[in-house]
């Protein structure tokens, strides 16, 4: 009983000593917490007739980066959503939580390099919109959505058929749309690993993404560890675009719950991580719609208690 | 020891991963390792079904008792037939699990059972969407299966969910429209439908181990099947005809009979019953993209079969209608619809109970119960809200009535498919298909159960069953 007091006083008195882990289990605690705000116009068009949407200025995507609006569009997508209005929609996309369900009809307009559609260019399955018909007054909120070759979202606009408008064009223009994320991978628990050792991970017991939305294990298809030359901070900043912005990286495709990282492959083999720049290890979903990682975390060293 | 105890006990940011905790099946049976030898599990090429062979010292009728890690439930599979050695799969359990089972058998009124084993199942395809279970009252709800398809722009599947909304099967199939289960419980039906009315359509019977599937194909087959007591397919299917001195060709539907020797004959050709309406123009047959000069006539999606009055029954956009089929003749019984110049049933109802109807379903032998997409474009809402109907037919009167009326709280347009099935007495279980969303709704049309799939992905058809097996 004596020794079980000390031991607990030793828990009050200090921090306990980080152990590093070799089978490590990764939990909620390690997660990082983001949120984003969707900031996008509301277009007020003329119901039931015919209009252009332009993105030929459209030089930033809603993050802010480079965008070529010729290269950088493979489709655009038109979605009405009968019971939403615009906030509606742009707080469920940055929830990441729109269900089918809240959807009236969808199709598509492949531009093929060009830098508009004509709302009567859309069409699904080789079915034309009949714009007379569909876009009218009363259909909520349209959410007109730029798609990359990679099918990840470049910028948004909403658009509201409207009779009392008579405004038949549309001008995406940079700053139209953002996407603000507020990322931290402060708060978590960092996962403490040997130095220059790979380790087995295993997530099995994770619950919830970073976003606080359940987490369906079975969508986790890639596993990524990041080493960034650049304070954690720094890489906060370009949390959208976090496999593109590390200095090193290594990936695995993983189908259950667990994986050896002796088997991620980058440019070198991976060899555990070090002490002198920031790790990450973050777990993608490559068919969900939300590109951002469903879980991540900051690897830091630890050793053995002598 | 107890310091170090004590502190590991507060440190806990790198735990290694907690021990198995394994269910308790010893309360089940007496453990009798001499009557049970040789028990094998493994991982089929479905990584959530598993393969249990064993022998036995005795012959016996022995079945396989399951349970997932920390799982409340424990499965059964059932009892098998009176043999030395067997094996058999088991179904229901989720990806990537630790499962313990032991074989059982009662022997002289004493459940007998083999050691425990444990196995590990394997990941299902990553994918399958995430499902979000909204609403799950589990006293309301009628717990079963869900046999259906899901859809998504780049992949397909032939799935199977479990009442929690979870999926525990899924097979690739390119272009599915519809996934169920086939009678006899050992494989999952699915349709690759032709791409146009000159091209070859298949139906697939898919081993649950998820073994290689075997192939039934016919010309022109479509969209909805069903299957016969005796394991013939009944599909729709696809003819064209030409009208007016050849300057027209319309495309109607059949019912084409697919028989397990690989023989196939169309039993109904509704140009055979039916005179389309040629003061009409009607939409182009598209395929692969590209308007035809064949137009869409008729263009059924659904079809039910009726075992006790060997009927078929199937939906009809084109009036707006359900048809009975004798399948014996192949002659067409009735027409219901809204509309008394073409319906042979007086419909009584102030409201239109048909619109654009996509599933039908014979209840009771005089209740018909139908999936609505409502009507869209040409004056009608551009996003109409699908609702269910079902209708008394009294076959004295020659009256259909409205019995029952269910929509969803909130507006959900399904522009494809759509599908409503009772389940028992009072329970019906509605996909709402393109939506993403099956329910579950009770006799006072309450939604008991609710699973919605993210936004880009779909359910094709489907059939709701109690037990997998």
């Amino acid at each position: 009983m004596t020794a079980l007091l000390l031991g607990l006083l030793a828990c009050i008195a200090a921090p306990p000593p980080v152990l590093p882990c070799d089978d490590c289990a990764l939990t909620d605690a390690n997660n990082f917490a983001w949120s984003s705000t969707l900031d996008a116009p509301a277009w007020h068009l003329a119901s039931g007739a015919d209009a252009t949407i332009a993105w030929d200025t459209l030089d930033r995507d809603f993050y802010g980066d480079p965008f070529d609006p010729a290269q950088d569009v493979g489709r655009v997508a038109l979605v009405a959503l009968p019971g939403l209005t615009p906030e509606d929609v742009a707080d469920a996309l940055a929830h990441d939580d729109l269900a089918q369900a809240d959807v009236g009809l969808f199709v598509f307009c492949a531009p093929g390099g060009a830098t508009t559609c004509r709302l009567s260019d859309f069409e699904l399955f080789g079915n034309g919109m009949a714009v007379e018909t569909y876009f009218v007054a009363g259909t909520g909120t349209w959410l007109l959505a730029l798609l990359t070759p990679e099918d990840t979202i470049g910028a948004v606009a909403f658009l509201i058929p409207d009779a009392a408008s008579t405004t038949t064009s549309v001008a995406l223009t940079p700053d139209d749309s953002t996407l603000a994320l507020d990322v931290d991978f402060r708060s978590l628990a960092p996962l403490a690993v040997r130095a220059d050792e790979a380790f087995h991970v295993d997530w099995s017991g994770l619950t919830h993404d970073g976003l606080g939305n359940d987490l369906s294990l079975g969508t986790l298809d890639r596993l990524v560890v990041g080493r960034f030359d650049a304070p954690l901070s720094e890489v906060e900043t370009r949390a959208h675009a976090l496999t593109e912005s590390a200095d090193a990286l290594w990936t695995l495709d993983v189908t259950g719950s667990e994986a050896e990282l002796a088997s991620l492959t980058g440019e070198t083999p991976f060899t555990g991580i070090d002490g002198d720049a920031t790790w990450l290890l973050a777990l993608y979903c490559s068919s969900c719609l939300n590109p951002a990682p469903r879980f991540a975390t900051v690897l830091v060293t630890a050793e053995d208690p002598t | 020891m107890s310091l170090l105890l004590a502190l590991a006990a507060c440190t806990q940011p790198n735990a290694t991963p907690a021990p198995l905790t394994l269910p308790d099946l010893d309360g089940a049976c007496v453990s009798d390792p001499e009557l049970f030898t040789d028990v094998t599990a493994e991982v089929t090429a479905v990584p959530t079904v598993l393969r249990v062979r064993w022998a036995a010292s005795e012959p016996v009728a022995a079945r396989v008792i399951y349970a997932e890690d920390d799982a409340a439930a424990v499965l059964s599979t059932p009892d098998g037939a009176t043999s030395a050695e067997a094996e058999t799969l088991l179904l229901g359990l989720h990806p990537d699990r630790p499962v313990t089972l032991r074989v059982a058998a009662e022997i002289d009124g004493v459940q007998r059972c083999s050691d425990a084993l444990q196995v590990r199942t394997g990941a299902l395809p990553s994918d399958l969407p995430a499902t979000n279970v909204v609403v799950d009252d589990t006293e309301r709800e009628v717990r079963g299966w869900h046999a259906v398809a899901v859809i998504k722009e780049q992949a397909r599947y032939a799935t199977i969910l479990d009442a929690d909304g979870q999926f525990v099967w899924a097979y690739p199939v390119r272009d599915l429209f519809r996934a169920t289960l086939s009678r006899d419980g050992t494989a999952m039906l699915a349709n690759g439908p032709a791409q146009s009315w000159d091209t070859s359509g298949d139906i697939y019977r898919i081993p649950l181990d998820g073994g290689e599937p075997t192939l039934l194909s016919a010309t022109g087959i479509h969209t909805d099947f069903v299957e016969l007591p005796d394991g013939t397919i009944a599909s729709l299917g696809w003819s064209v005809r030409e009208f007016a001195d050849g300057t027209r060709r319309l495309l109607g539907d059949t019912i084409v009979e697919l028989r397990p020797d690989g023989t196939s004959s169309t039993v109904f050709d509704l140009f055979d019953h039916v005179t389309p309406d040629l003061s009409a123009e009607y939409d182009p047959v598209v395929v692969g993209g590209n308007a035809t000069d064949v137009e869409d006539w008729s263009h059924v999606n659904s079809i039910a079969y009726d075992e006790a009055s060997d009927a078929y029954f199937v939906t009809g956009t084109y009036n707006h209608s359900v048809l009975r089929v004798d399948r014996a003749t192949g002659n067409l019984s009735w027409t219901l619809t809204d509309d008394p110049l073409t319906s042979d049933w007086e419909m009584r109802s102030s409201e239109r109970e048909l619109q654009m109807p996509h599933s039908v379903q014979l209840v009771d032998d005089d209740t018909l119960l139908v999936f609505n997409r409502g009507e869209f474009g040409d004056g009608a809402s551009p996003t109409p809200c699908a609702f269910v109907s079902e209708l008394d037919l009294d076959a004295t009167a020659g009256a259909a009535t409205p019995r029952g009326h269910y929509s969803s709280d909130a507006c959900v347009t399904v522009p494809f498919l759509g599908q409503a099935r009772r389940i028992d007495r009072h329970n019906t279980v509605v996909n709402w298909t393109s939506a993403g969303r099956i329910t579950q709704v009770d006799r006072w049309e309450d939604t008991v159960l609710q699973i919605d799939l993210g936004l880009g992905t779909a359910f094709g058809s489907g059939e709701w069953v109690e037990s997998l097996y």
